[in-house]
């Protein structure tokens, strides 16, 4: 697997698929599917990278990632969201998940 | 206007406010049957609803003219039409062909020059004005009387309002205050905006007491609210409310100390403030001011936080509810859109959390079991909702 991700970015390519997905929607879905353990494991993942994929991604015009940058834009955003189970709700997530399922996004922006 | 705590909210430490400073909203307990009886809604539908103002959406939805929404309002029945002129003025028409009744629009939002009804091709103006109609010399009326049926509209911090009453008060004057502050908060210059929507099984007014009172803050929101507490105000109580007529406002207390939870919550209120920084909104002073607008609107005028919340009822025991964080212009670099959206997931959990106890609440009182419930003096602005709709209702009941 290469190409996924822009260079530095390789040992994030095994959670594109389940991931870096397009919309606020589908990013908390994917959030609420996954299990304490997935979550987790992206988590311990993509939080060491955080820093240096913003500061990656903030060198370029946002309106326009492409590619390798549009996808970590958005497993980045995953991780805007999975963050909160992972950091605050902790042992509240899977009451947390079923109620918020009452919220629904409506989707606006490009990522 | 009364004013609850003349003070200013102090800069440090925290007092909590004296229920002397309330008396004058009463203290007993209310009747239950409010919460929840069909034949009081109707009473509410017709006397608060049909004639209040209520906010639909925001002037940054419809930047451009002949930009157009189209908005249900399920206490009506109504379908509106709000659509930008060549004039820049931003009205709204019932979305009604003047002809025989047919719905001009169908999709959700949309640009158009002209709107052509599907059925007979009647075609109306961005004004609202009948442009043509095929054989109307065969009508027995004129294109003057068959312009689209207008509501009324007010745009408040480029909050769009709508009030079906051709004859009610404008809102601006009625605002005391807030109409000065609402314009420094981020939503008056927004661009765009993250937007959740639910629908619950609960009268409209248990939705919308949920969001006026902190007096649950420490059971519900242990975790998630835990910026709203500190040593000082360990229940998270406001530091002061505050009374426009039927409107009504509190100033949020938070920790300035609070410590974040984890990296990714830093890195989210670190790009928050160096995003509003820039673009200049922290040198806005009421960046805790809760503006709550009767009878369904309040805003939260935080400048990482500015979200409005507003509450449409369906019936006596189903509500729907739009929550909304307006943004100041589009993100401009990776880690301000991450900070949006690291806010708007903390948000939106935050909201989440309640969603049983509302309908628990409305499930509790629907069955009948209670006479009254009971209004603390930190529920204040509850039982102010409560004296508001009351009046209302009595107003309207008189005129009959």
């Amino acid at each position: 697997m290469t190409g996924l991700l822009p260079q530095g970015f390789e040992e994030l390519e095994p959670f594109v698929e389940d991931w870096a997905l397009a919309g606020e929607a589908a990013r908390a879905a994917a959030r609420s599917a996954a299990s304490d353990e997935e979550r987790k494991r992206f988590y311990d993942a993509a939080q060491p990278l955080m820093e240096k994929a913003l500061a990656h991604l903030d060198g370029k015009p946002i309106d326009v990632l492409e590619g390798a940058d549009a996808t970590l834009m958005r497993l980045m955003l995953a991780l805007a969201n999975v963050y909160h189970s992972v950091e605050v709700l902790g042992d509240q997530e899977a009451e947390n998940a079923r109620m918020r399922s009452r919220l629904q996004f409506t989707d606006h922006a490009p990522y | 206007m009364a004013e609850a705590d003349p003070a200013s909210a102090p800069a440090s430490g925290f007092t909590p406010i004296s229920q002397e400073d309330l008396d004058f909203l009463g203290t007993d307990p209310i009747p239950a049957k409010a919460y929840y009886d069909p034949d009081w809604y109707e009473l509410e539908r017709k006397a608060v609803f049909l004639r209040s103002w209520i906010n639909i959406g925001h002037q940054c939805e419809v930047p451009k003219a002949g930009d157009f929404i189209h908005r249900q309002l399920e206490f009506a029945n109504a379908s509106l039409l709000i659509v930008r002129g060549k004039d820049g003025q931003v009205r709204a028409f019932h979305n009604a062909c003047t002809h025989r009744g047919t719905r001009l629009v169908r999709e959700a939002a949309g640009h158009r020059s002209k709107f052509t009804c599907p059925y007979h091709a009647w075609t109306f103006g961005q004004d609202g004005a009948l442009l043509s109609a095929p054989e109307f010399e065969n009508f027995n009326t004129t294109k003057d009387e068959c312009a689209l049926k207008h509501v009324r509209t007010e745009i408040v911090a480029g909050l769009i309002f709508v009030n079906l009453d051709l004859g009610a008060e404008p809102l601006l004057p009625q605002l005391g205050d807030f109409a000065d502050e609402m314009d420094t908060v981020p939503v008056a210059r927004a661009t765009e905006f993250s937007e959740y929507t639910y629908e619950l099984n609960a009268n409209w007014k248990i939705v919308y007491d949920n969001f006026q009172e902190n007096y649950h803050l420490r059971f519900i929101h242990p975790r998630t609210g835990a910026g709203g507490t500190g040593p000082d105000n360990p229940f998270g109580y406001p530091s002061r409310y505050r009374f426009f007529g039927d409107h009504r406002g509190q100033t949020i207390w938070f920790n300035p100390d609070v410590t974040p939870r984890g990296p990714v919550q830093t890195a989210g209120f670190i790009g928050g403030a160096v995003s509003a920084a820039g673009k200049g909104l922290m040198d806005n002073q009421k960046e805790q001011e809760y503006f709550g607008l009767f009878p369904t609107f309040f805003m939260l005028g935080s400048p990482l936080q500015n979200f409005s919340h507003v509450i449409y009822p369906l019936d006596a025991g189903r509500t729907r509810g739009v929550i909304r964080m307006y943004w100041v212009g589009e993100a401009e670099n990776a880690s301000e859109l991450f900070a949006r959206h690291a806010g708007l997931t903390m948000m939106r959990d935050l909201h989440a959390e309640d969603v049983d106890v509302i309908e628990d609440g409305y499930s509790g009182l629907s069955s009948g079991a209670l006479e009254h419930i009971h209004f603390q003096t930190q529920e204040a602005l509850c039982r102010h909702l409560y004296n508001t709709v009351v009046d209302k209702v009595r107003a309207y009941q008189a005129e009959a």
